[in-house]
């Protein structure tokens, strides 16, 4: 996890920096870091397996995967982070070091690496969540990959422990989760939060300590740096509502991001097939055979879909209420943060046993699926809502009470439009996450010789792990880019109306 | 800003004419800190009347927001009382109306339906006669013609043009104003003060006191009946002053700025 | 000195004048005798040049004020605008529809029913108009500029949900 972390903030910075100086990279990185951060990783996952396994086919290449996977899982949104905050550095500075003709790398050093501190250290500590959940689900997949022996790691372990006799070793599982549990606190608490703490005193603006003691609202400004598209927060900062040079810069831009994408999966993907040896042209399949194994894929893309949008549809309904009624009582919002800042840094893969074991559950594959997803993405919700309502000024607050407004005038006029925007960006994280879920939470198998823990009849994320398991590369694959373009077409597409509107009615700025 | 009652507003009932509108009676607030109890106002007592303007000031973080919003029904004093007339004053009532520093528009909404979001408690009037009290409102305050406009394209002025319409359209006798043109352009901030102070005056009009939160001391005295002067936390009565300065008041001659000065000197 | 003929100029409102500002100049030169000279103006009002030298060139397309070698007069117009005391902008009308934005603003809301700020900068543009080079600001400053203006003094209504402005 560290090697991963050290590896994203040096590429973080490297990427970031990079943007904030150069017009042209940035119309080019921008664009690109988005698309990255909306593809499902899990995904792509066994091609980066493949591709290392099979050039190191040895115990480093699959850490070393694993390592990468959740490099790309953290590194991009440190990279925004970073961006912003190079980009925010007063001109005074810039021109201090101009004027004293300092060298690139004093440059960096001097001002860049610790202007963008601050910002690396909040983001790391939600990313971490993130790379852990990345982490537990990728070695739960290489372990069933069945071609890739991971020998270390929490995921490896749970599997173990589950898999061993076909039925879950109960009570060694438990110390495990607990274990983690205890362990993931410690770790909040130990590095964390001291690493934020320290990166405090390089921070160049005057901002009030108590926003950034707040776990919310720190999640509140991660979650908007990981959503959607930049160009359209960018575009919404500078007031800009209709494309205008810059952002006909940006579309250019994206049409060359998209090229450097799709040019980069490819060769990874055949970097993936050459190294273990699949691919030959001879055995290239026929076209009829492409067709029905797309045709199937995307019969599961839709059934997922649906999938994914039911359960986000759940965790607004219940997330909103929950997140609104917890913000307006201090009370409550000082009881109720630790316990969810503990139970969001659950990486939710860890409790798949555990679900399987709740009798009702345990039979219906699909109420396990949906619950693994909500307890994936619940939190990007929740957590945006109550940021979104911490964020409205206190006389705001008051007005039902000043106007004597019934409870449900105070609720239509007043909490519910505040949350708006914070439901937006918590929505697009929430669905992203969703998707990546699904290819834990449709199939979960911990020993490839006995039959699947859980399997939903049908989804995209099934298709997914059981053809990485198989190594079917060609359904892999077509599901896979499939996938891809979806979220990708989405995000551009409905996201961005989406959020346009939301913002330009709905934020609240004086 | 011009006013008139709804359909000739019957007078104010049970009001002699000389007896107080709001008054404040022996005032304190402390404020819970963990174990900690911090007094933020301290016996803070006197009586507002009618047709009076009456400023509130003192140094930064004396509590005399705070103070406004004891009188306005939303916090709940920690010693002592108010009273509207011969009743006591536990939460909003729309007698009492409110008009903030910052405008507290909901953006989300134009400027008619933010007025309206103010009638909305009142089910005792038909959405009709609501909807004729809010563009009516609005009219009183110069704002005929932006009701479908959105805050966000208003300028700052005119949001507060908005927000006192909303305060307007219940018919407060008492409008208890924070600071309300600290954020506006000089010009806007005479402009709309003249118009305050006319709807004091105006019989037609269902205001009978207006108190008013303010640092800037020319205001005080340009406004002031009346001028409370709190001293630095807790706050406390220093002083209460009767500004009789006839009107219109010249902001240049040798009394108003000996009036500034004695607020001045209380300020110290 | 040639007395070069009048060509025809069109009026142009700048971006960052209000009806308020024009209101208060007039005022204020009224309050000193209908005559004043630019800085004691500036002084009494309080406002830098960036402010008052817009809102004179306004007032002055407005034909309220006239300035003559740095002094400022009040034309009979302004001084009826001085005394009126309600609704002042919709004594503007017959003036203001002669400016830009306005002029367009109305001939296209005339024509079309509604018109919005965005069509109306566009209209605007084609013939070399623009208060910004950023089309989005200068589309804001078409909008404000509208809003401020023509509801005051009476020829345009706006929605602000839909974003039309239409005759009334």
């Amino acid at each position: 996890m560290m090697l991963a972390l050290g590896l994203s903030i040096v590429f973080a910075l490297a990427v970031g920096i990079w943007a904030a100086r150069s017009k042209r990279a940035e119309s080019v990185i921008l664009p690109l870091l988005d698309i990255f951060q909306s593809i499902p990783i899990l995904g792509f996952f066994p091609f980066v397996i493949g591709a290392i396994y099979g050039a190191l086919p040895n115990a480093i290449g699959a850490n070393l995967a694993v390592i990468i996977l959740i490099f790309t899982s953290m590194s991009w949104n440190i990279a925004f982070g970073v961006y912003e905050a190079v980009r925010a550095i007063p001109q005074d500075y810039a021109d201090l070091l101009n004027v004293s003709q300092a060298s690139a790398w004093q440059r960096i050093k001097s001002l860049y690496i610790p202007a963008s501190m601050s910002r690396i250290a909040y983001n790391t500590q939600i990313s971490w969540a993130v790379g852990l959940f990345f982490l537990v689900a990728s070695e739960i997949i290489a372990v069933g990959s069945a071609t890739v022996p991971v020998y270390y790691g929490i995921g490896v372990a749970v599997a173990s422990f589950a898999g061993t006799s076909g039925a879950v070793d109960y009570a060694n599982y438990v110390l495990l989760v607990a274990g983690i549990i205890v362990a993931v606190v410690v770790w909040r608490f130990l590095f964390l939060r001291e690493f934020a703490l320290w990166s405090e005193k390089y921070k160049m603006m005057e901002e009030p300590r108590e926003v950034h003691q707040d776990p919310i609202m720190r999640f509140y400004s991660w979650v908007n740096h990981r959503s959607i598209s930049k160009l359209f927060l960018l575009a919404h900062d500078s007031g800009v509502t209709r494309f205008t040079s810059a952002i006909a810069r940006f579309r250019r831009g994206l049409q060359l991001a998209v090229a450097i994408f799709v040019l980069s999966f490819l060769l990874l993907a055949a970097g993936g097939l050459a190294a273990s040896g699949h691919l030959n042209v001879g055995s290239l399949p026929t076209l009829s055979v492409v067709a029905s194994t797309e045709a199937s894929a995307l019969y599961a893309l839709a059934v997922s879909f649906v999938r994914v949008w039911y359960v986000v549809a759940i965790c607004v309904a219940v997330g909103v209420p929950l997140g609104i009624v917890v913000s307006l009582n201090f009370k409550l919002y000082d009881l109720a943060t630790p316990i969810f800042e503990v139970i969001s840094s659950i990486p939710a893969p860890i409790l798949l046993p555990a679900i399987i074991l709740i009798p009702v559950l345990g039979h219906a594959p699909e109420a396990v699926a949906a619950v693994v997803i909500t307890l994936s993405i619940f939190w990007y919700i929740v957590f945006n809502v109550m940021a979104g309502v911490r964020t409205l000024p206190a006389d705001m607050k008051d007005l039902p009470k000043v106007f004597s407004a019934r409870r449900v005038s105070a609720w239509r006029n007043v909490y519910l439009p505040s949350a708006l925007t914070g439901l937006v960006t918590g929505t697009i994280t929430a669905v992203g996450g969703a998707w990546n879920a699904l290819i834990i939470a449709e199939y979960f198998q911990l020993d490839p010789t006995q039959p699947a823990l859980s399997q939903v009849p049908v989804g995209i994320g099934k298709m997914i792990t059981i053809a990485t398991n198989q190594g079917n590369y060609l359904t892999l694959t077509l599901a896979v880019v499939s996938m891809t373009v979806l979220i990708v077409t989405f995000n551009l597409t409905v996201w961005r109306r989406v959020y346009h509107h939301a913002t330009k009615r709905y934020s609240y700025n004086r | 800003m011009s006013a008139s009652g709804q359909g000739g507003a019957p007078p104010h009932s049970g009001v002699p004419v000389n007896g107080a509108t709001i008054s404040v009676e022996h005032v304190g607030l402390d404020y819970r800190k963990e174990k900690e109890k911090l007094p933020v106002l301290v016996d803070v007592s006197f009586e507002t009347h009618k047709n009076e303007f009456v400023m509130i000031t003192g140094p930064s973080g004396c509590g005399k927001s705070t103070l406004l919003r004891i009188m306005g029904g939303l916090i709940k004093p920690t010693s002592g009382i108010v009273k509207l007339r011969d009743q006591l004053i536990t939460k909003p009532r729309d007698e009492i109306g409110m008009v903030f520093q910052n405008f507290v528009l909901l953006p989300w909404r134009t400027s008619f339906e933010n007025v309206m979001f103010g009638l909305a408690s009142r089910s005792d009037l038909s959405p009709e006669e609501k909807k004729q009290r809010a563009l009516k409102a609005l009219d009183d305050a110069g704002l005929k013609g932006f009701e479908s406009v959105y805050p966000g394209e208003l300028s700052g002025g005119m949001k507060q043009r908005v927000g006192v319409a909303r305060a307007l359209a219940l018919e407060p006798h008492v409008l208890l104003m924070d600071e309300p043109f600290s954020s506006l352009d000089d010009l806007t901030a005479e402009r709309l003060r003249q118009e305050i102070y006319g709807l004091l005056i105006n019989p037609s009009s269902p205001i009978q006191t207006v108190i008013m939160v303010s640092h800037n001391v020319e205001e005080i005295i340009e406004l002031a009946d009346k001028a409370i002067v709190l001293s630095a936390r807790p706050g406390r009565v220093v002083g209460e002053l009767k500004v009789d300065l006839p009107r219109p008041r010249n902001k240049k001659s040798e009394e108003f700025f000996n009036w500034m000065d004695k607020v001045y000197v209380l300020l110290s | 000195m040639t007395n070069w003929p009048a060509l025809p100029r069109t009026l142009v409102m700048p971006g960052n004048v209000r009806s308020g500002q024009v209101i208060s100049l007039v005022e204020v030169t009224g309050g000193l005798g209908a005559k004043v000279d630019a800085p004691r103006l500036a002084d009494e009002l309080g406002w830098d040049i960036s402010v008052l030298l817009p809102a004179l060139d306004a007032a002055e397309m407005l034909g309220l004020v006239r300035s003559e070698k740095g002094d400022i007069f009040l034309t009979d117009l302004g001084l009826k605008f001085q005394k009126t005391s309600k609704n002042k902008v919709r004594m503007l009308k017959d003036m203001l529809v002669q400016i830009e934005p306005f002029r367009t603003a109305l001939e296209l809301a005339s024509k079309k029913k509604h018109v919005t700020s965005s069509e109306v900068a566009e209209s605007l543009e084609e013939r070399g108009f623009k208060w910004h080079y950023m089309p989005d600001i200068n589309e804001r400053i078409v909008n404000d500029l509208l809003i401020h203006w023509s509801i005051y003094a009476g020829f345009l209504g706006y929605n602000g949900k839909t974003g039309k402005f239409q005759k009334v």
